[in-house]
């Protein structure tokens, strides 16, 4: 509520400062900002020279605002300015007297203002002074004082509101990192993140997704059934929970069992048509996987990670009690609401055991699935508006632990499934994290490891997956992997990722080098390239922007802590940049050109190992056919 | 004169089979009749003989002989009346072996026949002999041994011999056309014969005081001819126009003003003693119409012995004697009624007379006897006496005026004693008179309650009504005391009202309550009858189990149980099919008719024992609920169209007493599950199974959903196999079922989910006999599609109707109609059922109107117009041939009907020229 | 996981036949529908952690590979043998006894609540009631629209039923698809926030 009624004033008195910003932005510096413009746009051609120009020029620019005509916009620019110096310490001494006299000066100016706008209420006087970022003694002595929140999210609003227009709206001698910075330490005492994990999102996101974001995860999400059909089918669950004063309407249009319940006047999970299984209480996001994997009749289905149920009794539903389900569930306390929900939900077809998930192809054998349901035990970072303890428990390390973890189950996940099934041989892998390296790279693992290929999911809507991200760089097809966030598509943070296991045999390294290397060829790079300038524009671009220090505390953790202790940035940085750009260059070469030199050889071994196959399918055909293609 | 008699009897032995089957209709007696013709007549003969010859009172007319000679059946007939009605000396008769008598009879046919006669003659020596001795005793009529004791203390025995003597004379003359109408109207009992007896019997009445003038009247112009024609019998005419004429004077006289001539009673009813057929008859008749005319409103109590000390006025004394001979003569009647009754001759003409009476006067002292001889009859074979009989006791039950209702108690009481007695072996109609009772609710209502309310459990509705009656004046003690504070006097006199009414009430009550547990009793009885003769035993599966688990253990448990179950069935098996010999269960049917009419009267206690009832027989005597694995069908001796109607009454049993319990009839749907299967066209009437359709599946409030669309599904299917009219029922069932409970609408939907849904079945089981275990939502109405294409244009119709109910929730026409309606009027269609269709077209355009009022989203409606079309053409050529065939029929049956009453005439006119006299006229009119 | 022994197999039948009579030999006899085969075979009864589990045979052919303490539950659970050796049903049997029920009884809605908190069905709360129900025997519990809400023994023939007064009991509670989710706990059932959400509000909520 207090959260609606500040945005309703922030909208009220925005128009306000921006005018006297771009006032005082014409009349100072006019001639700047053609250049700016022509350097911007050819900025996004080239990948980081952008930044290495940008630097000196907003230095200089500063410099050159520094001595202009107008006292007034002077004071103001060297207040600024001395708001950027408050920043890096020492780096460059200035005249000491000028500083006093400046502060001075800003004191008067506001007393002044106070005189001025008396009449006028105290935030909209406070909002009236413009935007600056804080000095360090600000910042310290506000990390004494408590948070007054309103204030946070000012400064947060305008943070973002000055990276959305860079150019136009920073001001002098204050870079993006530093806004950034800033922004981050906002967003965390504000929002009670940890700095990793905010870190992590503001790197994924660009600034204003990144506050829708971060404000969808302050919202809980609508509560769903899902119509049990082996009991019911939802026009009639419908009927019968209106006649209960149930108020809702079928989910979207993706799913025919799906229902959002607005309000009920019963419990939804206390009504008799819950208790007998009639439906079950289930996040939107839980539909996916399983429509993702898309269990036929009579099939056999392993779900490795079954528990609570929900999505084991849907897909028990789609099969309709035919087939076979081996629920896995590695947890014991979990095993009891495992169970109580299939029994619940008249699911008969299942097997609940209790394995660590990497031991079930030797339990159930290799190769002997049609297919696996692997919804991977993940750091979680997607449901965060379910448990608020994500936003400060997880750090960099848990995310490896989960996506160790979660390589080896996919490679057992891959292991049981049978590749020549008939109607079968897929394989879904899904996380309720949005992190990358929790889902992209578990899947670019997968794919270099085993014999499987990327095929949609027929979802047709969320995101496609990251094929980059910063340096790293995935398989292109994992572009046909999904991501679902809550500020679009308004469920739980999820990644849905569907393989086709395309033959039994396990592949020699080299084999898997090789086909790493054969999709690496030319056409998919560019091709991907193309996608991503159009797919995620804007989200890439931003990415380049503060590209710097979260390289850094991505590559070498150490390395970003120590820059941080020590803000030292113009040494800390320049030197960032350029042994970053070759570096990234280099390693692009390194994969292209050998790979190049490869081709022939991996070809052949490729060949063998079809020979070697006594069966040759259909898949494995078309597979060597594009590898030819894609060399030619 | 011997030579004669030789002659006579060698043409009699000639004709005797003839004979023999004519008395087979003839007379209800089972033992005697197949060879007494030929003795009896022989018997008679040489009686008669002797008589003349001992005491020569009338000297035989010479050319009697001839005349006998000319055709012996008179005689015949004669004589056996003559044996019938002294019994105890001819029964001997009985014990003849037929060896023996065929023997004589060859010899006699044979010249020798001295040895016979001789042997004959001792016979009858011995016979007159004792008769003899009886005579000079007292001579007793033998049939009702009963003296009349009058006031003056005086035994009247009435003396046979008069009649005796003048027996045989009239005998021969007369007895042949009464005993020709007889064997007419039985032997050939055309339509015209039927209604002219019901109309007699109906118009008694006022025929009877016609009858009388009728009589002069009626015989002047035949006398003339009979003088005519011939002079011979002139004695014996003279006699009887004699005795005519005096009956009908009495009768008027009595008619007139009785107080004066009551004394004139006793002669008409000496005259009905009458040893000739017709006088016998004519004197009954009008002593019945006599009585009828006289008898008083009031029952008859004749004075005690101190009453008949104190002085008292001429006048009354003359009352007291007036009623006292009345009475006498009432009861010797009645007496004389009862005798005749017995005699296969006079029967009908006796139980006429009594139901007349009964009817009339049911008031009146004697009823007892008389609704004996009623009831006795009720269910006699002789279908004539039968329905008179029945007719008499409706009329008894529905008009309860003229007696306070005793009568209905004792007759009710009466029939259930009669069906008792007779084992539940008797004529549908002894308890179709059931259904004219009538109970009126305001009575048995309060009572019922409170019985309910206060006592507990008793099995008895007699106590129960009894300590009822008690607690009940007390209540009445209770208001008219309340009533008494308040003294005006509009309240005095309605405490008067009050207290006068509820002594009636409670009478009333009293009556009911009796009448209603014999009623009850006949109903139970006659199901446990069935029961038994259908012998379901309902061996429950854990006896079974418990002997399997001793004699010895299957291990795997699967066989473990088809043996269980499986012994289970089989003992069962074998116990009824062992039982099941005993078919056959005429009293079924109205019983049920009655219990389904009086459903809402049965005591809650009876409810429970008479669902076990109704289940098993439903069950057709093989608790067919789960029969479908392995127990064999064979245990079904009801017919389908009994079981229906077990189910029916079943449920209207529950509907008309559901008091805040409102109870599932499982078993009975999953009998009438099954039992759709089991019907047949042509073996069981669809109009019984509409009922069931209409009371089990339309009525019925709510189902659930299994069963249902189950239901929905075989109905579908059933109505792809069976005539139009079937087909129409079903599917008005169908459509009623698929408009009231929506789910099952997904029958229609060609979509997934349907079979999901059904739980735990999966899939669609055709020949499950529960609906709740067949997953019908599993599969789809496929039928619909065909029956869209049924070459009757109403049932294609409602099925593409009902195809498009899912998308269209308007109200389609016929959802109003019952399927009986249905049935109902497509099997008259189907009588007439021509092509063309005068009668069904412009319903058929309605139905079609409407039917296209449906969005056509689905082609049916045109689809099923066009195949209507070429239907119709292709059909008008079949039934062409078979109207043709109908016309045929037809005209035949109109060919035979001339035939038929050309023949009549012919007879008549014989007889006119055989006895020219005007009897037969008479005969006819009685 | 073995098959039932012999006094084990008679304890189970007795206790399925109180509730569905001779629909014990469709329980029995009827081929299953689980199971990837073409024709899985038929049902039958598994006993594992003295939990008697009611399961497709071909399911039980697939369980085999699972070492007994670590295969959990498998095809429907019917119940589970005490102790003492007794057997109880358990209410997951409730679909398999609601499929083949000979005696059923309907509760109004007013009544569905007090019954899934374990209170007897009294007179007053009937909807329906099948005919032919001796006291003692298995009764189905069902919602008027046929959802099935627990099982029972009938305290009241439906002839003695008529006669009671409203309050009298005509069903016993045994068992009942609210007891289960009591039993388990709510959490147990927990899937996601929202339907914990939901099961809080069962638990403060109102109740019709």
């Amino acid at each position: 509520m207090g959260r609606v009624c500040s945005r309703g004033k922030a909208h009220w008195n925005g128009p306000g400062r921006t005018s006297s910003i771009i006032k005082t932005g014409i009349c100072s510096l006019n001639g700047r900002y053609c250049t700016y413009d022509s350097e911007t746009t050819d900025e996004e051609v080239k990948e980081h020279g952008g930044f290495d120009e940008e630097e000196p020029e907003v230095d200089s620019g500063s410099e050159m605002s520094s001595d202009g005509d107008n006292p007034f916009t002077d004071d103001f620019l060297q207040g600024s300015d001395d708001g950027e110096k408050g920043s890096d310490v020492d780096s460059d001494s200035d005249v000491s007297d000028i500083e006093e006299k400046s502060r001075a000066i800003d004191e008067e100016k506001a007393r002044e203002e106070e005189d001025a706008e008396a009449e006028l209420q105290l935030n909209i006087k406070e909002e009236a002074d413009e935007f600056r970022l804080l000095t360090k003694e600000e910042l310290e002595e506000e990390s004494h004082r408590p948070p007054d929140l309103p204030n946070l999210q000012r400064r947060i609003k305008e943070i973002v509101r000055v990276l959305s227009n860079f150019k136009s709206l920073r001001q002098e001698g204050a870079t993006r990192k530093d806004y950034i910075e800033q922004l981050k330490i906002d967003l965390g005492s504000y929002y009670g993140y940890n700095e990793f994990l905010i870190s992590v999102l503001v790197e994924m996101f660009p600034v204003v997704e990144l506050m829708e974001l971060i404000e969808a995860f302050e919202k809980p999400r609508p509560i769903c059934l899902r119509t049990n059909t082996l009991r019911t089918r939802r026009r009639d669950l419908a009927g019968v929970l209106l006649n209960r004063g149930v108020n809702l309407d079928p989910l979207s249009k993706w799913s025919k069992v799906g229902l959002v319940v607005y309000d009920s006047q019963v419990p939804i999970g206390a009504t008799p048509e819950y208790m007998a299984g009639y439906y079950m209480l289930q996040s939107a996001s839980s539909f996916l996987p399983v429509m993702a994997l898309a269990p036929q009749e009579k099939e056999r289905i392993v779900d490795m990670a079954a528990a609570p149920g929900g999505k084991t009794t849907y897909a028990a539903a789609l099969m309709k009690n035919s087939g076979v389900i081996f629920a896995n569930e590695m947890k014991e306390p979990r095993l009891k609401s495992l169970t109580a929900n299939l029994h619940r939900m008249g699911v008969t077809n299942t097997i609940v055991c209790n394995y660590d998930g990497r031991e079930l192809p030797k339990v159930l054998g290799h190769n002997t699935a049609d297919r696996v349901l692997l919804d991977a035990p993940c750091s979680g970072t997607g449901v965060i508006s379910k448990d608020e303890s994500v936003k400060t428990s997880k750090n960099l390390d848990d995310i490896q632990n989960s996506s160790r973890l979660q390589k080896e189950l996919i490679l057992a996940a891959i292991d049981m499934v049978d590749a020549n099934s008939k109607s079968g041989g897929y394989i879904v892998y899904s996380t309720c994290s949005i992190m990358i390296p929790e889902n992209e790279a578990v899947i670019d693992y997968a794919l270099k490891k085993r014999d499987v290929k990327l095929v949609p999911c027929g979802l047709d809507f969320g995101r496609p997956g990251f094929i980059r991200f910063r340096e790293q760089r995935f398989h292109p097809s994992l572009e046909k992997t999904r991501r679902f966030y809550p500020h679009v598509h308004n469920m739980d943070g999820f990644f849905v990722a569907k393989l086709k296991k395309m033959s039994n045999s396990k592949p020699t390294p080299t084999a898997s080098k090789t086909s790493e290397t054969v999709d690496q060829g030319p056409g998919p790079i560019d091709s991907s390239s193309v996608k991503n300038a159009e797919g995620d524009f804007q989200q890439h671009s931003k990415e380049r922007a503060k590209k710097e220090n979260s390289r850094g505390d991505f590559r070498q953790h150490s390395k970003e802590r120590a820059n941080k202790e020590n803000g030292s940035l113009e040494n800390g940085f320049p030197e960032n940049g350029k042994d970053e750009f070759p570096s990234a260059t280099i390693k692009r070469k390194k994969r292209k050109v050998p790979s190049r030199t490869e081709i022939s050889k991996a070809r052949e071994e490729k060949r063998q190992d079809l020979r070697e196959q006594k069966r040759k399918s259909f898949m494995d055909k078309k597979g060597a056919r594009k590898k030819g293609a894609s060399i030619k | 004169m011997f030579a004669h008699w030789y002659g006579m009897k060698i043409r009699t032995f000639n004709h005797c089979p003839i004979d023999g089957d004519d008395r087979v209709e003839g007379d209800g007696d089972g033992r005697v009749y197949f060879f007494s013709p030929k003795l009896q007549r022989l018997v008679h003969h040489y009686t008669r003989f002797y008589r003349m010859g001992k005491k020569q009172k009338i000297v035989l007319p010479p050319d009697l002989p001839p005349e006998i000679s000319e055709d012996e059946i008179e005689v015949s007939d004669e004589d056996l009346q003559f044996v019938n009605e002294n019994r105890e000396y001819a029964g001997f008769v009985s014990n003849l072996d037929t060896q023996s008598i065929t023997r004589h009879v060859t010899r006699v046919a044979d010249v020798k026949e001295d040895a016979l006669e001789s042997l004959y003659e001792k016979r009858l020596r011995k016979k007159s002999l004792e008769k003899a001795k009886e005579e000079n005793v007292l001579e007793v009529d033998p049939v009702d041994a009963l003296p009349v004791k009058t006031l003056d203390g005086k035994l009247y025995y009435r003396t046979v011999a008069k009649k005796s003597e003048n027996a045989p004379k009239e005998g021969e003359a007369s007895g042949d056309n009464e005993d020709d109408g007889v064997d007419k109207s039985v032997v050939k009992m055309t339509k015209a014969e039927k209604r002219a007896k019901l109309k007699k019997m109906k118009k008694e009445a006022k025929k009877q005081g016609k009858e009388v003038a009728e009589v002069e009247g009626g015989q002047q112009i035949p006398q003339a001819e009979v003088l005519a024609e011939v002079k011979k019998e002139l004695t014996a005419e003279e006699a009887n126009e004699r005795k005519k004429y005096r009956l009908a004077e009495l009768g008027t006289a009595l008619l007139m003003d009785p107080e004066s001539n009551i004394k004139s009673l006793k002669e008409m009813l000496q005259i009905s003693k009458d040893g000739d057929h017709a006088i016998v008859i004519l004197g009954l008749k009008s002593l019945l119409a006599v009585f009828k005319d006289i008898i008083p409103g009031y029952r008859i109590r004749l004075p005690t012995e101190k009453e008949q000390e104190m002085i008292v006025s001429k006048d009354v004394k003359k009352m007291r004697y007036y009623e006292s001979t009345l009475l006498s003569v009432y009861k010797a009647y009645l007496q004389r009624l009862m005798a005749l009754e017995q005699q296969p001759l006079f029967q009908r003409v006796a139980v006429r007379c009594i139901c007349t009476l009964l009817d009339a006067v049911p008031h009146f002292n004697f009823r007892d006897s008389l609704l004996a001889a009623v009831i006795k009859n009720i269910s006699s074979p002789d279908d004539v006496i039968r329905k008179l009989c029945c007719a008499t006791v409706k009329s008894l039950f529905t008009n309860e005026g003229k007696h306070g209702g005793e009568a209905t108690v004792e007759a009710v009481q009466l029939i259930a004693d009669h069906v008792k007695v007779y084992d539940c072996q008797l004529h549908p109609d002894s308890i179709e008179v059931f259904m004219s009772l009538s109970f009126d609710e305001d009575l048995r209502r309060p009572e019922i309650s409170n019985a309910d309310g206060r006592v507990k459990n008793k099995k008895n509705k007699k106590r129960k009504n009894l300590e009822e009656q008690s607690q009940l004046q007390g209540n009445e003690k209770k208001r008219s005391r309340q009533e008494l504070m308040s003294k005006t006097r509009e309240e005095v006199s309605a405490e008067f009202k009050a207290a006068s009414f509820a002594q009636d009430v409670m009478e009333q009550r009293r009556m009911q309550s009796e009448t209603l547990s014999a009623v009850f009793q006949t109903y139970f009885r006659i199901l446990k009858h069935t029961m038994q003769s259908v012998a379901a035993r309902y061996v429950t599966v854990m006896d079974i189990y418990n002997k399997e688990g001793r004699t010895g253990w299957i291990r795997y448990h699967r066989a473990y149980t088809w043996t269980w179950l499986g012994a289970n069935s089989r003992s069962e098996g074998s116990l009824s099919s062992s039982a099941g010999a005993s078919g056959g269960h005429p009293l079924l049917a109205p019983s049920l008719n009655g219990i389904g009419k009086f459903s809402h009267l049965i005591d809650l206690d009876f409810m429970g024992d008479l669902m076990n009832y109704l289940r098993k027989l439903a069950g057709g005597g093989s608790n067919s609920n789960n029969s479908d694995g392995f127990s064999d069908n064979s245990v079904k001796h009801l017919t389908v169209s009994e079981r229906l109607g077990c189910c029916i009454v079943a449920f209207k049993v529950m509907r008309n007493n559901l008091d805040a319990l409102n109870v599932d009839l499982q078993d009975f749907f999953v009998q009438l599950y099954s039992l759709i299967l089991e019907y047949r066209p042509g073996r069981d009437q669809g109009g019984v199974l509409a009922e069931a359709l209409k009371i089990m599946l339309c009525d019925d409030r709510q189902h659930d959903m299994q069963r249902a669309a189950a239901f929905i599904k075989r109905l579908a299917t059933f109505s792809l196999c069976f005539g139009s009219a079937e087909s129409m029922a079903a599917l008005v069932t169908l459509k009623h079922l698929l408009q009231k409970n929506v789910k099952c609408r997904n029958l229609l939907e060609n979509d997934a989910g349907g079979g999901s849904v059904s739980g735990p079945i999966a899939k669609y089981q055709p020949y499950a006999s529960d609906p709740n275990l067949s997953g019908a939502l599993a599969s789809v109405l496929w039928e619909l599609n065909l029956l869209s294409k049924h070459y009757h244009p109403t049932v294609s119709t409602i099925a593409s109707s009902i195809s498009t109910l899912s998308d269209t929730h308007n109200q389609v026409f016929h959802s109003n109609l019952s399927p009986q309606q249905a049935f109902m009027e497509l099997s008259l269609e189907q009588e007439s059922f021509n092509p063309k269709g005068d009668l069904r077209k412009p319903t058929h355009k309605r139905k079609r109107g409407s039917g296209s009022s449906m969005p056509a989203g689905n082609g049916h409606p045109d689809i099923s117009s066009t195949e209507e079309e070429v239907m119709r053409k292709k059909l008008s050529e079949h039934f062409l041939i078979l109207r043709d065939i109908t016309e045929n029929e037809r005209l035949k049956s109109e060919l035979d009907r001339t035939m038929m009453s050309l023949k009549l005439y012919e007879q008549y006119k014989k007889q006119r020229k055989n006895q020219g006299s005007s009897k037969p006229k008479k005969m006819r009119n009685c | 996981m073995r098959p039932l022994d012999e006094n084990e197999t008679t304890q189970v039948f007795e206790k399925l036949f109180k509730f569905t009579g001779n629909n014990l030999k469709n329980i029995v006899e009827n081929p299953s529908h689980e199971g990837p085969e073409t024709n899985p075979g038929r049902y039958c009864f598994r006993l594992q952690k003295n939990r008697v589990y009611y399961v497709s045979e071909s399911l039980v052919k697939r369980a085999t590979n699972i070492k007994r303490e670590s295969l959990v539950a498998l095809g429907t659970n019917i119940g589970k043998f005490t102790k003492g050796g007794s057997f109880h049903l358990t209410i997951q049997c409730l679909n398999l006894l609601a499929t083949n029920a000979k005696h059923k009884v309907w509760l109004k809605p007013t009544s569905e609540m007090s019954f899934l908190y374990g209170n007897h069905v009294l007179k007053g709360g009937l909807g329906r009631i099948t005919e032919n129900i001796a006291a003692g025997d298995g009764v189905v519990v069902f919602s008027m629209a046929d959802v099935p809400l627990g099982f029972g023994i009938a305290a009241k023939s439906t002839q003695d039923c008529r006669k009671m007064d409203p309050n009298g009991i005509v069903v016993l509670h045994q068992a009942d698809i609210g007891g289960a989710l009591f039993t388990f706990g709510l959490a147990a059932f927990i899937d996601t926030y929202d339907q914990f959400r939901g099961l809080q509000s069962l638990v403060e909520g109102p109740l019709y």
